[in-house]
C-alpha cells in the first residue's frame, strides 16, 4: 500500500523533473543578462576606479538596466590594483557568477593577466585597458581590446612629425612594464621612421618614489622629453621635474594619461603646456561629449577622463553588441563576433569607433594641450583630431606584426650613444 | 662634477625622508620589539592630517605639528588599547597592526576619498636654488635641514636627558629597566608616541614632493625598512647611516642601473646582514 502510494508520487515528480530539466535552457533564456565588470576600489588605481564607477552610474541613468528586451544584471569586482587578483575575480565572474561578457582591467598588465581566461571559460572579454599584442601576435579567440596602447602614439608621433618640425631630438621616459613600453615604442617607431631621433631612453619602476636619479641624467641637448605616466608618478614627476628647473629646458609631450581628468585637478601648474595624446579629452566640442560631461559632473563634481569615458563607452559597445544579437547572449560565438566586428558612428563621447577587423577598433585621436580657460580651470585642450587611426598606423597589419613586438629593448636606441 | 654634486644632494635628501620614518620604526622596534607595519600607514594618513590642517589654515609648518601630533594620539590609543594587551605574543602584535593598516587604508577612502592630492610648500621652498652650475630644488635641502635638525634633538633627547636615559635602559633590557625602577608602560606609551609623531610628521614634509595616495604608505615602508635593518634596530646612530647609505645607494643604483633598481638597493642589505647579522650599529641579540 505504502509502496504504491511512493510510486503515486514519485512518477508525477520524475515527470515534473524531467520536464523542468527540458525547459531549463528556455528559462535561463528568460534570466537576466550578466555583465560581469572590473574595477579598482583601493589601492593605486582607487581613483581610476572611481571615476569608472561614475561612468557606470550615467551609463545606468541613461540606459537603464534593460537592453533588446532583457534585463541586464551588473557585478561588480574590485581588484584592488592588484594585477594577481584581477585574475582570481574575473575567474570568480566567469565560473560562479557565470557573466555573459566581462569588461575591465586597468593597467595594461592586467589586461595580459585576463585574456587568457575569456578563451579557457569562452566568454567574451573586452579588455578595457590597451595591452598591444592582445590585437596583434597574442590574439585570442574571445577577447577584444578597447584600444591598443600604441595606437595614440604612432598617430602623435606622425602629428609632432609634422606639426613641430623643430623637434629632432626626444628623450623618452615611461614606467618599466608593458604600457610603458608600448606607448614609448608606438612613439618611437613612428618618429624615427620620419626622420626624428630618440637619444636616450628611460623606464623606471612604476612605484618609483623620488625621480631624483632620472632627472639628474637627462641629455642636455634633447628638444624635447616623451613622458609616459601612470598612476601617481603623474603627481610626483612633473613636480619632481619642475623643482630641478628643467621645466622650460624642453617641450614635454606625452601620453594622455600624464594629465588625464582623473589627476588633473589635483596636479599644480607644472604641468601647463604639456602636449599629449589620447583617444579622448572632456574637452571635445561635440554633442555626444558636452552631453556626457554634464552627467559625469552631477556625479562626480568633476570632469571625465579617459578612464571614465572609455568605461562608459565600453558599455555602449557591449550593449550595442546585444542588440545585434538581439538579445540572444547565450550564443556566445554570435555575440562575440557581433562586439568584434561592431561599429558605433554616435552616442560615444569620444567619438566612432569601428572594428579593424584584428581584435581592436579604429578611432579618432585627439592631440591635446594642458591650459588654463578663463575661468582658471585646467583643461586638456584640443589642439587636433587624428581621425579613424588604425593599431597598425599606416603600416600593413601584415608586415608590422613580423617586427617584435614593442618592449623594453624594441625598438632599440639606435642614437643613444654615449 | 656637477651630475655627482646632483646625484649625491639627491640621495641625501631621500635619506632624509626615509630617516624621518625609519626613526620612528626602529624606536618602536628597539624598546618594545613590535614590528609595527601599519608605520607607512600611519606617514599617509599623517599626510591627511596636514593637508587638511593645510587648507584650513594655510600654515604650512603648522600642517607638519598637526600631522605628526594626530597620529602621536593615534598611536598611543592603538598601543594602549591593543598591542598591550598582546605583550610577548610577537606575530598576535604583527597581526593586530597588519589588521590596522587595513583599518586605515578604508578610512581614507571614506574621509578623504579616493583622490590623488598634490600638498604646496610655501612659495620659497618651491623654488630652485642654484650655487655656480649646481641647481637644486630648495624643498629637497629644506628637508635635509629638517631632518639633520631632528637627528640632533633626538640626540640631545636620548643621550642628555631623563626619560632619555630611561629610554635606552629600555632598549637594552625591558626586564632589568623595570626592575631599576623605570616606569616601563609610561616608557612604552612615550616611545610609540615618539615614533608615530615621526611618522606622521615625516607624511607631510614629503607630501609636496611625493604627493598623497592611496598605495603610498607601501611604497615607502620598504625603504624604511631597509634602513633600520641595515642600521641596525634601536639605534640614532644607526638609522641617520643607514638612511644615508639608503638614500645614495638608490640614487646612485637608478642612475646606473636603471634596469635593476631594486636590486641595487636589496643587495648591499643582503651583504651587511651576511656579514654582521644585527645591522651595522646593532646589538647582537
Amino acid at each position: 500500500m505504502i509502496r504504491k502510494r511512493i510510486a503515486f508520487l514519485v512518477v508525477p515528480l520524475a515527470f515534473a523533473l524531467a520536464a523542468l530539466l527540458a525547459a531549463g535552457p528556455a528559462l535561463a533564456a528568460k534570466g537576466p543578462i550578466k555583465i560581469g565588470l572590473l574595477t579598482s576600489k583601493k589601492g593605486v588605481l582607487a581613483k581610476h576606479g572611481s571615476d569608472q564607477m561614475n561612468a557606470l552610474k550615467v551609463f545606468r541613468e541613461k540606459f537603464g538596466d534593460k537592453v533588446a528586451g532583457r534585463d541586464v544584471k551588473f557585478f561588480i569586482e574590485d581588484n584592488e590594483s592588484k594585477v594577481a587578483l584581477a585574475v582570481t575575480r574575473v575567474r570568480k565572474l566567469l565560473t560562479r557568477d557565470k557573466v555573459h561578457i566581462v569588461m575591465g582591467g586597468l593597467f595594461g598588465s592586467t589586461g595580459y593577466a585576463i585574456a587568457p581566461l575569456a578563451d579557457r571559460y569562452k566568454t567574451p572579454i573586452l579588455i578595457w585597458s590597451c595591452p598591444d599584442d592582445i590585437s596583434k601576435r597574442k590574439r585570442k579567440k574571445y577577447a577584444v581590446t578597447y584600444f591598443s596602447c600604441s595606437q595614440p602614439m604612432h598617430a602623435f608621433a606622425h602629428w609632432v612629425r609634422t606639426s613641430m618640425p623643430n623637434i629632432k631630438k626626444v628623450i623618452t621616459i615611461g614606467p618599466d612594464y608593458a604600457f610603458g613600453y608600448e606607448s614609448t615604442g608606438g612613439f618611437q617607431q613612428v618618429f624615427e621612421d620620419m626622420g626624428g631621433k630618440v637619444i636616450q631612453k628611460m623606464y623606471m619602476p612604476i612605484n618609483t618614489v623620488d625621480y631624483g636619479p632620472y632627472i639628474g641624467k637627462l641629455k642636455k641637448d634633447a628638444d624635447a622629453l616623451f613622458i609616459t605616466l601612470a598612476g601617481a608618478q603623474a603627481l610626483r614627476l612633473p613636480k619632481q621635474l619642475k623643482e630641478a628647473g628643467l621645466a622650460n629646458k624642453y617641450v614635454i609631450l606625452g601620453n594622455g594619461t600624464n594629465t588625464d581628468e582623473f589627476v588633473l585637478d589635483a596636479q599644480g601648474d607644472e604641468v601647463l603646456g604639456w602636449i599629449s595624446a589620447l583617444i579622448y579629452s572632456a574637452d571635445i566640442q561635440t554633442k555626444d561629449n558636452q552631453d556626457f560631461v554634464k552627467s559625469f559632473v552631477k556625479h562626480a563634481k568633476k570632469d571625465p577622463g579617459y578612464y571614465a569615458e572609455g568605461y562608459y563607452g565600453g558599455l555602449v559597445s557591449i550593449y550595442k553588441a546585444i542588440e545585434e544579437v538581439k538579445g540572444n547572449v547565450e550564443d556566445k560565438d554570435k555575440f562575440f563576433a557581433a562586439l568584434r566586428n561592431l561599429k558605433v558612428a554616435t552616442g560615444m563621447p569620444a567619438g566612432p569607433r569601428a572594428s579593424d577587423g584584428h581584435g581592436t577598433f579604429k578611432m579618432n585621436v585627439y592631440v591635446r594641450m594642458t591650459m588654463k580657460d578663463e575661468t582658471g580651470k585646467k583643461r586638456n585642450k584640443v589642439l587636433a583630431i587624428i581621425p579613424n587611426v588604425s593599431q597598425f598606423w599606416n603600416y600593413k597589419p601584415d608586415e608590422f606584426m613580423k617586427l617584435p613586438p614593442y618592449s623594453r629593448d624594441y625598438p632599440p636606441c639606435k642614437n643613444c650613444g654615449n | 662634477m656637477t651630475f655627482w654634486l646632483t646625484q649625491i644632494f639627491n640621495g641625501v635628501s631621500y635619506g632624509a625622508i626615509v630617516f624621518l620614518l625609519a626613526m620612528g620604526l626602529s624606536l618602536i622596534f628597539g624598546v618594545m620589539k613590535v614590528i609595527n607595519v601599519t608605520h607607512g600607514t600611519y606617514f599617509l594618513v599623517g599626510a591627511y592630517f596636514g593637508l587638511t590642517t593645510l587648507k584650513q589654515t594655510g600654515n604650512f609648518f603648522l600642517a607638519i605639528l598637526i600631522g605628526g601630533i594626530a597620529i602621536a594620539i593615534m598611536g598611543i590609543v592603538i598601543e594602549r588599547v591593543f598591542l598591550r594587551r598582546l605583550q610577548g605574543n610577537d606575530l598576535g602584535q604583527v597581526l593586530i597592526t597588519m589588521g590596522f593598516v587595513l583599518v586605515l587604508q578604508d578610512a581614507i577612502l571614506v574621509i578623504w576619498g579616493p583622490d590623488p592630492v598634490s600638498m604646496d610648500a610655501p612659495k620659497f621652498l618651491a623654488s630652485t636654488g642654484r650655487i655656480g652650475g649646481f641647481s637644486f630644488p630648495m624643498y629637497r635641502l629644506f628637508l635635509i635641514v629638517f631632518a639633520a635638525v631632528t637627528a640632533a634633538a633626538l640626540w640631545f633627547f636620548e643621550s642628555r636627558t631623563k626619560i632619555g636615559s630611561s629610554v635606552r635602559a629600555a632598549v637594552d633590557d625591558v626586564e632589568m629597566a623595570g626592575g631599576m625602577g623605570v616606569n616601563v608602560p609610561v616608557v612604552f606609551s612615550l616611545v610609540f608616541g615618539l615614533g608615530s609623531f615621526l611618522a606622521g610628521m615625516s607624511g607631510v614634509l614629503a607630501a609636496p614632493w611625493l604627493g598623497i595616495q592611496a598605495g603610498l604608505d607601501f611604497e615607502i615602508l620598504p625603504f624604511a625598512f631597509v634602513a633600520i635593518i641595515v642600521g641596525g634596530m634601536g639605534s640614532l646612530k644607526g638609522a641617520v647611516v643607514a638612511s644615508l647609505l639608503v638614500g645614495i645607494i638608490d640614487n646612485l643604483g637608478k642612475t646606473f642601473f636603471p634596469e635593476f633598481a631594486y636590486f641595487t638597493l636589496f643587495l648591499p642589505m643582503a651583504v651587511i646582514l651576511a656579514i654582521r647579522p644585527s645591522g651595522l650599529f646593532g646589538r647582537a641579540m
